[in-house]
């Protein structure tokens, strides 16, 4: 387990030793990071993925806030018709998706009156605030699946999230911190943009800093690739699309029909001049890594030199075969690119920098690359 | 005095962000048919750009609205003689490529393609032929500046500007976009009816929202090349023209337009205007830069004691009456002098007005810095970033000088709130610009209040439907009776 943001291991490694190389003594969660003993029944593997285990009745955690649901567990087993039975011991059921929707909804902090309580009396043990002006009114507020299919319904206030939502007030992130003055998950607990970690000073970024992009040679995405026919090399970048995050409803008719059929590649004026297309033509970027045939959007609004690709397209609808890659279909936008790590990105341990692949870290420019882009001759499904 | 009741719109679209929401809830809720696959009531266009269908507001491609005829109007590619002449052969209609070919995906290939080395995907086909097609254009094909060579430049309202002028709006430094949503504009004048060789369009008398008659309507179109907003759709499927019905259904229920109800912005306000029919062929057969000032003129203040007795003659009832005094739409159109209809010189009198967008500069360049200090961001400078004569061709028919005043009174409104709110500029300064536009600090905030914060009730005044008088109008009562509850009378037909 890496050493997370929000547990004491945020303050466990200001300076850079390695215990690989002898530096330290290798203490899990301290010098290295946190080593937990898991043991599988792998004769059980199904049976457990049907059902909740009884390890979540002393806590369920998030960002630091940490609640028993014991007697929340106990009320779930009397629900005799979702209940599995494995050997001896009953467990509450998630085998089916309304299962584990309302499994989700009884334990959750936002959305079961008793548990909003614990999780903020939680926080105000923490921070010695009193938080007692946000609890819940209504211990038994609770609402499941079959209420949410009715409509929609306001979810409670828990410092699992930085927002106050009570009173229907509307969620705005950190108005936990600017109205109670909670500290900020931060080495100083207030909001800081300085860090005098070791690391960060060595990479010059102990404060906020304008650096150049990286040079496609330093990438390294276009080593074996190599220019067919009419070509130019453009900085791909990938950010979230107008209208989805990720695939979600990026792929319905409706949103496809608004958004030309697929995602496009977004070029420049000038660049498309160079490579001789006209709008809506088909390309294929490609570098080392894949390929992404698609149409290109020639709009002004992209600067010469850069390429944008919404992401995330999916293969299902409208992806022809590639032409230089032989007739293979050619894949999405994260065919094109890999993450590209500064190693400072991986220090972390200490104040609010903390590595965690996937979840605590930069945004999507580890993804930019370069891509080469040529017009298709033919398009082939 | 001649006092007539209309139900009307405004759009600010400083507020729009350019979702489509809008399009989606009315997509959803109307054209989701066959025949109607191509009909977007409602849409959004990204400005500069060339719209949908392709190049609408070009009439010298359409033919569509009016012109003057000496004292009066006419219809330019429609009515009696003309329309009768290309009955036929109507060569100013768009055609399908011109909105675009509605397509979906072969789905079912997905789960029965055959084994493969590659996985299977669906391709695009036609939702008219079913055939495999080439997918050319949609309902926003030039959203964002999609396809700028071909759409943003070929804007028919750049005709004023010299090829510097418009060269500039693409320099990535300076260039701008905004939206222009789009719904039927329920015309005072509208040229879909005038046009119409079979009397199936008719302007409602209580709210005057403008209405094809299904049962009526023989299939003619004429009412595509009449209307110049390109808002009347002809459905392939039942040989009918269709058009946006504003939600009647739900306004005569006091619910809200569904695209105005999910509109994620809040740009949207719709309330009750009163208006003279009388003066109406007078302030349209006129020059083009009298256009705008003429149609403000025709309407009717709900709290003038000679209008309020004139709409008791005119039978308006009184329920409307307090809906038009409570109406945000008379605020921002007449009281406050901060909306404009859009092509008025089309001559249809267009009852959607719209809040022209002030598109501040975000930044300046000073010595090779971006600075992003904020001095100059709603500074009523000579070099603004959108030439005024390309809103003056979209909102006052080439009339400079009131999108000017519009924008200045925006301007001076954002300038006082700013020196009450962040207090970098000085009250005497945010007072001086206020007395230059012509507004008091009551009003300005009044306008932020109606701007930023206002409710659900602000923005939508709707008058009580009178259901009393619908049923006055049958010759038996008992015909609603049976009407109510237990399905129709008479069921709905499809085709001629």
């Amino acid at each position: 387990m890496p050493l997370d943001h929000y547990t004491r291991a945020e303050i466990s490694q200001p300076e850079i030793k390695d215990w690989f190389k002898g530096e330290c003594e290798a203490i899990p969660g301290k010098t290295m990071h946190r080593i937990v003993t898991i043991e599988r029944d792998y004769t059980k593997i199904h049976e457990k993925f049907i059902s909740l285990g009884g390890n979540v009745r002393e806590s369920i955690a998030g960002h630091g806030i940490t609640f028993k649901c014991d007697d929340f567990y106990d009320l779930m087993l009397k629900n005799k018709g979702h209940v599995n039975v494995i050997g001896n011991e009953s467990y509450p059921s998630i085998s089916d998706d309304i299962e584990a929707i309302n499994a989700v909804l009884f334990l959750s902090s936002v959305t079961t009156g008793v548990l909003s309580r614990r999780a903020i009396e939680d926080a105000g043990k923490h921070s010695g605030i009193d938080f007692s002006k946000v609890m819940p009114v209504n211990n038994e507020a609770t609402f499941d699946y079959s209420d949410l299919m009715s409509q929609p319904r306001r979810l409670l206030q828990s410092p699992i999230w930085s927002g106050l939502m009570n009173n229907g007030r509307a969620y705005s992130g950190f108005t936990m911190n600017t109205e109670f003055l909670m500290p900020w998950r931060t080495l100083t607990g207030r909001q800081h943009i300085y860090l005098d970690h070791e690391a960060y000073i060595l990479f010059g970024e102990n404060l906020p800093a304008y650096k150049h992009p990286p040079l496609p040679a330093l990438l390294g995405d276009l080593r074996k690739s190599a220019a067919e026919g009419k070509t130019i090399m453009l900085n791909a970048l990938t950010p979230h699309g107008k209208w989805h995050i990720h695939t979600t409803f990026g792929d319905t008719q409706r949103m496809l029909v608004l958004s030309r059929g697929m995602e496009p590649c977004w070029i420049s004026e000038k660049d498309a001049e160079e490579l001789g297309i006209t709008d809506n033509d088909w390309v294929e970027a490609f570098n080392d890594n894949g390929v992404y045939c698609t149409r290109a959007c020639v709009s002004s609004r992209i600067p010469k030199g850069v390429c944008i690709i919404y992401h995330a397209p999916e293969r299902t609808y409208s992806a022809p075969r590639s032409e230089v890659r032989k007739g293979i279909r050619g894949g999405g936008h994260n065919s094109l690119t890999r993450l590209h790590f500064k190693p400072n990105l991986l220090a972390g341990g200490y104040g609010q920098f903390t590595y965690h692949q996937n979840y605590w870290g930069p945004v999507g420019v580890t993804r930019d690359t370069y891509v080469l882009i040529r017009k298709m001759g033919s398009v082939v499904f | 005095m001649d006092v007539r009741s209309q139900i009307s719109m405004v759009f600010h679209l400083d507020k729009c962000i350019g979702c489509h929401t809008c399009s989606i809830a009315c997509k959803n809720l109307w054209t989701d048919r066959k025949g109607a696959e191509y009909m977007w009531w409602n849409n959004v266009e990204t400005k500069p750009g060339t719209g949908y269908p392709f190049l609408w507001e070009d009439q010298n491609i359409y033919k569509g609205g009016w012109v003057p005829d000496g004292n009066k109007v006419k219809l330019r590619g429609a009515g009696k003689t003309k329309g009768m002449s290309v009955l036929f052969h109507n060569t100013n209609m768009p055609q399908i490529d011109n909105y675009y070919e509605p397509w979906t995906y072969k789905y079912e290939k997905l789960f029965d393609a055959p084994d493969g080395d590659e996985q299977p995907t669906a391709e695009p086909v036609s939702l008219l032929t079913g055939d495999k097609i080439s997918i050319k254009s949609g309902p926003n094909w030039d959203d964002d500046l999609s396809g700028s060579p071909l759409y943003a430049r070929n804007d028919p309202n750049f005709k004023n500007l010299s090829i510097p002028e418009r060269e500039s709006l693409f320099q990535l430094e300076r260039m701008m976009m905004f939206y222009v949503p789009r719904i039927c504009n329920h015309c005072l004048n509208p040229g879909c009816l005038a046009a119409c060789p079979s009397g199936a369009i008719y302007k409602r008398g209580e709210d005057g929202i403008v209405l094809v008659n299904q049962k009526v309507c023989r299939g003619w179109r004429l009412c595509v090349t009449g209307c110049p907003y390109k808002k009347v759709y002809f459905n392939w499927k039942t040989g009918k023209s269709e058009k946006c019905i504003l939600c009647f259904p739900r306004l005569e229920t006091q619910q809200v337009p569904a695209c105005m109800h999910t509109c994620v912005g809040r740009i949207r306000y719709l309330g009750v205007l009163l208006y003279d029919a009388e003066k109406i062929v007078e302030s349209i057969a006129c020059p083009d830069k009298d256009l705008v000032r003429n149609q403000l003129n025709l309407y009717l203040d709900p709290s003038d004691p000679e209008v309020i007795l004139n709409a008791k003659k005119a039978g308006i009832p009184e329920s409307t009456m307090t809906a038009a005094r409570k109406s945000p739409v008379w605020k921002f159109v007449k009281e406050w002098g901060l909306a404009l209809p859009i092509h008025p010189e089309y001559r249809t009198i267009p009852n959607l007005f719209y809040v022209p967008p002030l598109l501040p500069y975000m930044a300046t360049m000073e010595n090779d810095l971006y600075s992003t200090t904020t001095g100059n961001f709603f500074d009523d400078s000579e070099n603004p970033r959108l030439p005024m004569e390309y809103l003056a061709s979209l909102f006052s028919a080439g009339n400079s000088s009131i999108v000017l005043e519009v924008l200045r009174r925006l301007r001076s409104v954002r300038t006082h709130r700013r020196a009450v709110t962040v207090g970098d500029i000085t009250g005497v300064k945010a007072d001086a610009d206020l007395k230059s536009s012509g507004i008091s600090r009551e009003v300005a905030d009044e306008i932020f209040r109606m701007t930023a914060l206002a409710h659900w009730p602000d923005r939508f005044v709707i008058p009580s439907s009178h259901r009393e008088e619908a049923t006055d109008l049958l010759e038996k009562t008992s015909t609603r009776r049976e009407n109510a509850g237990f399905g129709f009378l008479e069921k709905p037909k499809r085709g001629l």
